[in-house]
């Protein structure tokens, strides 16, 4: 049947009247987006130059390196570092993108419930660590989180510990910061989702015989969930390649993709490089939005 | 048989968002019939709907008690009564076919899957949707929503079926269409159906017992015969069809009692009353031309307003001491302004309470 309704969709042509006026629109996007993408994507298949730039010549070793291929020739083995270093990137990331769905949902829920005026003003206040500096924002995690801490004093003062938790320097502690970070990413899309449900069909389920958790699983969840996956997705990708967060609070022994790129750019002087990590994470990204594309119109076929 | 749901001098109130405290329903006592179909019939506002979502367990009375089966229902959280509820949109589930929604409350409830999947086929058939189980509900007509809505709380079996003004989303062709349907539906399944309207004519066609509600009190309960033709309050009369109402005051005389309204016309009255102010209503059919009886007692005026409605005429009559009564005349077409004599029958005049 849908393959029916695919066939009968008319013919839609690529270039429509009205879409002259969008040329300047189309210019900017062009200079300003795919031109810096692709001079990215070119860089990282040329040959590095001794004091950073590039030599124009084709070497794919970049890439070589980032899958852990051995070379000959460099007397290189096999050696996965970089892959484990955009899998521990990745894990953080998904983590963030989870522990910012479960502290958003509760959040986005109480806000899709407040009268008209009052959810203005929760999401102002919702939006509100935008307003500060991102640096700032991990200082201030860093002042919370160390040895001499808040947390730690608090913990110290109450008699609950004797020696200051390691809790800066820490996957944990890049996780948090970046949660704090990123919740309205996750908020914002999950109220739009939640505040367009239907409170009756909550109301229904209960009436047909099933309890909290079953309404929330079989009612509640699916039909947030355009708000969910859009929230991970949001959250996920900055936190991938996070660089701020890792470099002021993370462990140095836990080097994670943001921070090897500015490594390879500012220390290394290995632009190719650096530019290959940035086009393979950029990918990884890209694949990530394609799969929710996907499921999202999945979700509106069977919806 | 004892009553399938007992409401017993339930109260209830709402806060309103500028601070108001409202008083939806004030001890309301009420008994449904098991294997009725029960119809609360008012306006918007008299109660009707929140006593509908107390007994389904959406609301908890602040004062009173609600019984179904003779079971107290205080603390009894929605999903764990023997009630099932058709929503006033229906709330039919977006992201699931029409089966998945009919199948939705067995699946919850842990019934084996060959199960479900018989009841899901033969609650489809009893609404007339076979064939439609892959549908989406929103490629649905109102009509056929519904139909869902119905199946899917009779697929449960309930105890009793709530019906949430069902009516209200359908045109009209639909509307007739869909009584007779649940009718025949309450009277195959002779499951007690409680359904809440505020169409008097729904009410009087469906139900076998009519509840009207007014400002949270019932005002009469009765079948739709007794609710149209000897309503006892003046809310009734008016509310249910069209009907004159007649106030004043009556003063026994000469044997016979009559009532002076208060504009000043003479009316007999049926029964012999104790003075004092009364009202009486009559319905605008019980009206007829004079000359049609000329023995019995007389109203006359001049027309007002005439309404040419095919087999009737509907007439404003104006009478000689200014009170205006309405009536329904067939095969005469008096024009405005006519002078008309019109009779009625003592007997058809109802004494309400005031």
């Amino acid at each position: 049947m849908d393959l029916v309704r695919v066939l009968a969709r008319p013919h839609r042509p690529f270039l429509r009247p009205g879409m002259g006026k969008l040329f300047p629109g189309f210019v900017l996007f062009v200079l300003l987006f795919l031109a810096p993408v692709g001079i990215v994507v070119v860089y990282s298949l040329l040959t590095r130059g001794t004091y950073g730039g590039v030599v124009w010549r084709v070497d794919l070793d970049s890439y070589a390196r980032i899958f852990g291929l051995p070379n000959e020739d460099m007397l290189r083995e096999w050696d996965f570092v970089y892959l484990g270093i955009f899998a521990k990137s990745a894990g953080i990331a998904a983590a963030t993108a989870f522990a910012t769905l479960l502290a958003g949902f509760p959040a986005a829920w109480y806000i899709a419930r407040q009268p008209d005026r009052r959810k203005f003003l929760l999401l102002t206040l919702v939006t509100l660590p935008f307003f500060a500096n991102a640096l700032v924002r991990v200082y201030a995690w860093m002042l919370i989180l160390r040895a001499d801490g808040l947390v730690n004093n608090i913990l110290s003062g109450l008699g609950l510990i004797d020696a200051p938790l390691q809790m800066i320097y820490t996957p944990g502690a890049v996780v948090i910061s970046m949660v704090y970070q990123y919740l309205p990413f996750m908020v914002l899309p999950l109220f739009a989702s939640i505040e367009k449900m239907d409170l009756r069909l909550i109301e229904a389920s209960r009436d047909l015989g099933a309890g909290g958790a079953v309404t929330f699983r079989r009612v509640v969840l699916p039909l947030a969930m355009p708000g969910v996956v859009a929230g991970l997705v949001l959250v996920f990708v900055p936190s991938f390649g996070n660089f701020i967060a890792p470099t002021l609070i993370g462990g140095s022994k836990d080097l994670q993709v943001g921070p090897l790129l500015a490594q390879a750019f500012l220390s290394a002087r290995d632009w190719p490089f650096g530019s290959a990590v940035a086009t393979v994470l950029s990918s990884l990204v890209l694949l990530c939005l394609f799969a929710m594309a996907r499921s999202e119109t999945r979700g509106k076929e069977t919806a | 048989m004892p009553p399938i749901v007992k409401v017993s001098s339930v109260s209830k109130s709402f806060q309103t968002p500028d601070g108001r405290t409202v008083d939806a329903l004030k001890e309301v006592l009420l008994d449904i019939p098991a294997g009725r179909f029960t119809t609360l019939l008012g306006p918007s506002g008299c109660g009707k709907t929140t006593l509908l979502r107390l007994i389904g367990g959406f609301e908890e009375p602040d004062a009173g008690g609600i019984f179904i089966d003779g079971v107290l229902m205080e603390g009894v959280p929605a999903h764990k009564r023997p009630t099932n509820t058709v929503f006033q949109q229906y709330g039919l589930f977006p992201h699931m076919t029409v089966a998945q929604n009919v199948a939705y409350g067995l699946e919850v409830a842990k019934v084996p899957k060959p199960e479900i999947a018989s009841r899901v086929a033969e609650a489809l058939e009893l609404v007339r949707l076979t064939g439609m189980d892959a549908r989406k509900t929103a490629q649905l007509s109102g009509g056929q929503q519904q139909r869902v809505a119905l199946a899917r709380a009779l697929v449960l079996r309930p105890r009793v079926l709530l019906l949430d003004e069902p009516m209200a989303a359908l045109d009209r062709k639909l509307r007739k269409d869909m009584q007779v349907e649940l009718k025949r539906l309450q009277h195959d399944l002779g499951i007690a159906f409680l359904c809440v309207t505020h169409d008097q004519e729904e009410a009087l066609s469906m139900s076998d017992l009519v509840v009207v509600m007014n400002q949270g009190r019932v005002e009469q309960v009765g079948s739709p015969r007794e609710i149209y033709d000897a309503p006892e309050t003046e809310f009734v009369a008016g509310f249910v069809g069209e009907i004159n109402i007649f106030r004043g005051s009556v003063s026994a005389r000469n044997g016979d009692t009559r009532l002076r309204t208060d504009a000043g016309t003479l009316l007999e009255l049926p029964v012999a009353l104790a003075d004092g102010p009364t009202a009486v209503c009559l319905r605008p059919e019980k009206l007829r031309l004079a000359s049609a009886a000329p023995s019995l007692p007389r109203l006359t005026g001049w027309v007002r307003e005439s309404i040419y409605l095919g087999t009737t005429t509907r007439l404003s009559v104006e009478l000689a001491d200014g009170d205006r009564v309405l009536t329904t005349l067939a095969g005469v077409f008096p024009v405005e302004g006519e002078d008309i004599s019109l009779c009625y029958d003592p007997a058809d005049l109802r004494v309400l309470k005031r």
